[in-house]
């Protein structure tokens, strides 16, 4: 069972998507701040990271830089998640290195498509 | 001691006529010297209709000033025995603070005389070097100038009471026309609505157009009045600028397309994205000064509105026009309220002569300069530069191929002015742009064209039918990625000819610089474009409200009643406050449409008893909109006070009353979409935390933190739809762009309308969760 770590400071988010994810049959762990998210990714090596650009501490954007510069977890793909409008954040997700977007309201349909094509096409750039 | 004589007595008769005063002035002279008191005595006897008392102390005489107001001017030494120089200068300045005053000082105290002056007094003599004669002439100048200077100060007086009557007249008479204004407005709108022939549509047309610029010209006038009275406050909020630009080049590019004159923004350099400062007269004073530049520039000329970075943390706004321009005469006086240019150069504001003073006041309350440059026939340029410090900047991501390198984009347009400004636009966002402005130059731009092609290509709609096939079949093959076409208006033909063309966006007319950075990368994610199709349906819901319109006004309510007929809503009606308390129960209406200004029980005080009527109630509490001709800020203040949850000035326009009754409706009660049982299991503790959310957002708008409710709105927004909540998403948006502008009763508003359906949803879901499958 593929393992997906959320990152969000929204507790009720994180709950709602957890129960989500699990009926969809993926495995889930929590984190609510850019640090405790870099421990949980070491301790439970995901296959995905859902990361909330706009966290309290150390913004979203910081931890992303850390997961990217850290050797044993840039391999893990990040999706970021937003609830901040407009296409600049999106493409600046995607410059610094994240493999989907989500934005917020996350419909159900978009949450599980934009991780299962982000895992699909991180696997095949691995197999390749 | 003090000693009183009449002096001149004995040639009285014979010297009236010499004397420049009427009645009889007694002098103090305040003088401990014996013999200099003779001096002046000596000095003043020829002089009719003078009495003159003496003191020889300072506290004796300031005793005498107290006492007896008859005193007219004082002659005093400076050295008492109970005090010295300045200080006996200063008591008695005080204690005759509008008595002509002066001062005897000894033969080397030159300066400390001239300094007297200074300090207020008329006039000063130095002891042992005046004559006689030189004496009588410095009591005499003291006495006209001070008669003088009173009626000076009292004809002042008249005129500020004069002026302020006439800012409270025209304030009260604007006020007054606005109402039955409203009326006709009203009722013009909705007769637009029918179907009428050509002329007839027309004539409405035109009375409506009478209408709104009767309304601007009152508008101004309370403006102009409130500036004047020293009571209009600038609202300082953080504001994004593109968006007011955007704003401001739509409400001037239709009636400059209409006119036949090109109308275009440029944004010389990148200018801080968001910016704090008074967003709606910044507004007003643009689109005063691009309608007035509209008005004087005839069909083919142009338009052009210039904003760049000024000197730290400013921003100039320039308006420029290819008009018939101003001699120098006129432009001494384009800034004079009331006066008109002779030429036939009005000022803006439907020419009554008040738009351009208007903006010149307002600018220099946002602590700028309106400035003009213009010559007779060579158009003329209105700019000004104000302090707007920045929030935040602009970061459009910077457009690569992915493999680092800058994307290149073919801007075809035709227009110079706008094509311009488009590929400066397009550059400050890291673009290579080229031009191209005809068939030819596209052909040629294509044939130049960058080692990695055109990524996009931005085409004018004008240019799509003189392309030869071989041309498009070209521009189909060259740009790889993009194919943005710019439209006038998205018509139908149009869009299905772009389609054909191969072009997969379009971007609307007038250009601005976010337009199209939207217009280019939307075309290129239509994922997105889906998504906020599907949230802007999330907010649009059916509403049906029980309303009560309470207006003392037949006419005004007939005027809402007109405005709501094809509407789901159900109307009542009262024509008071009494027959509405009457009517009103807790409950019993979604909402009420409260006239503030009614005969017996006022609007607020009806607002407040509603509100004490719903306290002991379990019902929801209704929404109160206060409606008023009133423009003043206080007002809002006053009926938010009264329990009122908006607040609508008079006249209301038929879009701002729908959009009103639509934020303050009821919701339909089947929002919740159905989720996951997991999910469902979860929603009761969720819903708590949006009652704790709702508390916490009141609690800090108590405390002016808007920047908490941001926050509180923004989390709501995000979690809402997870729990099948859509809604909950839409107002938590709501929530966060009410505090973003920090509107305190947009943000009550969005809380009222967060508690009810958290409120609503808790009744409604506790039973299923339990008996789930």
């Amino acid at each position: 069972m593929k393992k997906i770590l959320l990152v969000d400071d929204d507790k009720d988010l994180l709950r709602a998507l957890g129960a989500r994810l699990r009926t969809s049959g993926y495995e889930v762990a929590f984190a609510t701040d850019g640090v405790s998210c870099i421990s949980a990714a070491v301790k439970e090596s995901p296959s995905l990271i859902l990361l909330d650009v706009g966290l309290p501490a150390g913004d979203g954007y910081k931890c992303l830089e850390k997961l990217q510069a850290n050797l044993q977890l840039n391999h893990i793909p990040v999706v970021m998640l937003t609830g901040r409008e407009g296409p600049a954040v999106q493409e600046r997700c995607m410059r610094e290195g994240a493999r989907g977007f989500l934005q917020k309201p996350v419909r159900k349909e978009d949450l599980l498509e934009v991780i299962e094509t982000t895992l699909v096409q991180s696997e095949s750039s691995c197999a390749s | 001691m003090t000693s009183v004589e009449t002096l001149g007595a004995r040639n009285q008769q014979a010297c009236s006529t010499r004397t420049p005063w009427t009645k009889r002035e007694r002098i103090l002279l305040i003088e401990d010297n014996p013999d200099d008191a003779l001096f002046l005595r000596r000095a003043l006897e020829s002089v009719p209709n003078l009495e003159l008392i003496r003191a020889e102390t300072l506290a004796e005489g300031t005793a005498l000033l107290e006492s007896d107001p008859a005193i007219s001017l004082v002659f005093s030494d400076l050295g008492l025995p109970d005090s010295d120089g300045a200080e006996t200068a200063d008591a008695i300045l005080h204690h005759a603070a509008d008595k002509p005053v002066i001062i005897m000082t000894g033969s080397d105290d030159l300066e400390l005389g001239e300094d007297m002056i200074l300090r207020g007094a008329q006039d000063y003599l130095v002891k042992g070097e005046f004559s006689l004669a030189h004496a009588r002439r410095v009591l005499r100048h003291a006495i006209v100038r001070k008669n003088l200077e009173k009626e000076l100060f009292a004809a002042r007086r008249a005129a500020e009471q004069a002026s302020l009557a006439k800012g409270e007249f025209l304030a009260e008479v604007s006020h007054e026309i606005r109402t039955p204004l409203n009326v006709i407005l009203g009722l013009t709108e909705v007769l637009m609505d029918e179907s009428w022939t050509n002329t007839q549509s027309e004539q409405l047309q035109t009375m409506k157009r009478a209408g709104d610029s009767l309304l601007s010209l009152i508008n101004s006038v309370l403006d102009l009045s409130k500036i004047e009275a020293g009571r209009l406050d600038l609202v300082q909020a953080d504001f994004d600028i593109s968006e007011l630009l955007e704003n401001f080049i739509d409400l001037v590019a239709l009636p400059g397309r209409k006119k036949g004159v090109s109308v275009s923004l440029d944004l010389v350099d990148p200018i801080p994205c968001v910016v704090t400062g008074d967003s709606n007269r910044l507004l007003q004073v643009l689109t005063n000064l691009a309608w007035n530049a509209l008005k004087f520039t005839e069909s083919g000329g142009f338009v052009k509105v210039e904003v760049q970075p000024h000197a730290r943390d400013q921003i100039r706004f320039s308006v420029q026009d290819s008009g018939i321009g101003m001699t120098e005469e006129e432009l001494l006086r384009v800034f004079d309220a009331y006066e008109q240019g002779s030429g036939g150069r009005a000022n803006g504001s439907s020419s009554t002569g008040l738009g351009l003073p208007l903006c010149q006041k307002l600018v220099s309350l946002m602590g700028g300069d309106l400035r003009v440059d213009s010559q007779r026939g060579e158009g003329s340029e209105f700019h000004f530069a104000i302090p707007l410090s920045p929030k935040g900047q602009r970061s459009w991501p910077a457009p690569s191929d992915g493999k680092g390198e800058q994307r290149s984009v073919l801007v075809a347009i035709r227009d110079d002015q706008e094509r311009g400004a488009a590929i400066r636009a397009l550059r400050h966002s890291g673009w290579l742009a080229s031009a191209a402005n005809g068939p030819q130059g596209i052909e040629q731009a294509l044939d130049r064209s960058p080692t990695n092609g055109f990524q996009a290509c931005l085409l004018d709609c004008f240019l799509m039918d003189e392309l030869a096939e071989s041309t498009i079949d070209k521009l189909r093959r060259s740009v790889t990625r993009v194919k943005v076409a710019v439209l006038p208006s998205p018509r139908e033909t149009d869009l299905l000819r772009c389609g054909q063309l191969g072009f997969e966006g379009t971007i609307a007319r007038p250009l601005t610089p976010s337009r199209l950075q939207h217009g280019l990368h939307r075309t290129q994610s239509s994922a997105l474009r889906d998504q906020q199709a599907a949230e802007c349906a999330d907010g649009r819901l059916d509403p049906s409200a029980r309303i009560l319109v309470v207006d003392d006004v037949k006419d005004n309510r007939s005027v809402v009643e007109a405005f709501l007929q094809s509407t789901n809503h159900r109307l009542d009606f009262a024509d008071s406050g009494e027959r509405a308390l009457e009517k009103f129960r807790p409950g019993a209406y979604d909402i009420v449409l409260l006239d503030m200004r009614m005969p017996g029980i006022s609007g607020l005080e009806t607002a407040r008893r509603m509100r004490l009527s719903e306290r002991d109630s379990d019902h929801s509490p209704a929404r109160i909109i206060a409606l008023t001709a009133d423009a003043f800020e206080e007002n809002h203040r006053e009926s938010a006070a009264a329990g009122c949850d908006l607040h609508l000035s008079k006249p209301i326009q038929r879009r701002t009353l729908l959009r009103a009754l639509e934020d303050a409706s009821p919701r339909p009660e089947e929002t919740v979409v159905e989720v996951e049982p997991e999910i469902a299991a979860l929603l009761p503790s969720f819903l708590k935390n949006r009652e704790k959310d709702v508390r916490q957002a009141r609690q800090a708008l108590g405390s002016d933190d808007f920047e908490s409710v941001e926050t509180l709105g923004h989390n709501i927004k995000g979690n809402g739809s997870v729990y099948g909540l859509p809604l909950l998403s839409h107002l938590g948006r709501q929530l966060e762009a009410a505090a973003q502008s920090r509107k305190s009763e947009r943000i009550t508003s969005c809380l009222n309308q967060i508690a009810d359906l958290v409120k609503h949803t808790m009744a409604n879901t506790t039973g299923p969760t339990e008996t789930k499958p």
